[in-house]
């Protein structure tokens, strides 16, 4: 049996206080790294986690990516993006999900720098619902340069990271790799 | 690594690469474009206390921190960051983010400002308010 199969059909099982208590430390661990590193402009750790979270803890990870929002919400003030985190980290759990047979480490360090480089425009879906268009499209326009560096960043750090990420909690969930 | 699974690799990176550059071209056209001349600037700071002093200037510049650096009685001071700079005080009044979710808000001729104080273009007749906000 695949690994992501298995994960798919693990995370039909119900929910232990020991699974809980993991999903809790790893929502805890997005969050840490995400203020963490915040000081870097549009590096981040976030979209490699939520990737190789996804490889490995399947349906879980949406557990994990709902309470890292509402830690976000809490710690900065819930705005008009904290709407964003409810959607965007959804969407790269379901492209992770559709492409999770995917064995290529480059083919994950692509997928990591297009969701970076598509976050901008995933995020301008509230202004253009209270602003119109025209607002959406200049809210994206304004942060295309940020988009950019966010997109080579995800690609560099996932060329980097996604192996020794994916081995050390892919040990932690005590299963045989899955790239 | 099969053939075919190259190929699916180089086509990824191929595309990766052409939205990147699509992106910087889309940027260069969507982008505001600065006005050269002579142009009549309003620039509104509102306090915390909601009063609010109002500047008329005649510039050339291009740019708002341009109209601010030669907007006479106007002060301000801030931290370069990600997004430009960040304006911490305007007139020696201080919003600090981490004390009470302050800051201060820029607007132009009513919108909320997309760019930061050095890439916000300015136009004849531009009507810029600079605001105390409290966030939620």
């Amino acid at each position: 049996m695949s690994s992501g199969l298995y994960t798919q059909l693990e995370s039909r099982k119900k929910l232990t206080i020991k699974d809980i208590a993991v999903l809790a430390i790893l929502a805890a661990l997005l969050f840490v790294v995400q203020v963490g590193l915040g000081f870097l402009p549009n590096i981040e750790l976030v979209s490699l986690l939520i990737i190789v979270y996804t490889l490995v803890w399947g349906r879980q990870t949406l557990y994990i990516i709902y309470v890292f929002a509402v830690l976000e919400g809490l710690f900065y003030g819930f705005g008009i993006w904290w709407i964003n985190y409810l959607y965007v980290w959804t969407i790269l759990y379901l492209v992770v999900s559709i492409l999770i047979k995917n064995k290529s480490l480059i083919m994950w360090a692509i997928i990591s720098g297009s969701f970076g480089l598509s976050f901008g425009l995933l995020c301008a879906i509230p202004y253009t619902v209270a602003g119109g268009l025209g607002a959406g499209i200049a809210w994206w326009a304004a942060g295309i340069p940020y988009d950019i560096v966010h997109g080579i960043g995800n690609f560099s750090v996932a060329l980097l990271l996604f192996r020794p990420v994916y081995y050390i909690l892919d040990k932690l969930k005590g299963q045989s790799g899955n790239t | 690594m099969t053939k075919k699974q190259n190929k699916k690799i180089i086509a990824g990176l191929f595309i990766f690469v052409i939205i990147i550059v699509a992106l910087a071209i889309g940027y260069k056209f969507l982008k505001p474009q600065p006005v050269k001349g002579e142009k009549a600037v309003e620039i509104t700071v509102v306090s915390a206390d909601q009063s609010e002093k109002i500047y008329n200037i005649q510039t050339d510049a291009e740019y708002l921190q341009q109209v601010m650096d030669e907007t006479e009685g106007l002060t301000y001071s801030g931290t370069e960051g990600e997004f430009g700079m960040m304006v911490d005080a305007v007139n020696d009044e201080i919003a600090s983010y981490e004390e009470n979710s302050a800051y201060w808000a820029f607007y132009i001729n009513g919108e909320y400002c997309n760019y930061s104080i050095s890439e916000q273009p300015v136009a004849d007749g531009d009507e810029f308010r600079i605001v105390y906000t409290v966030g939620e």
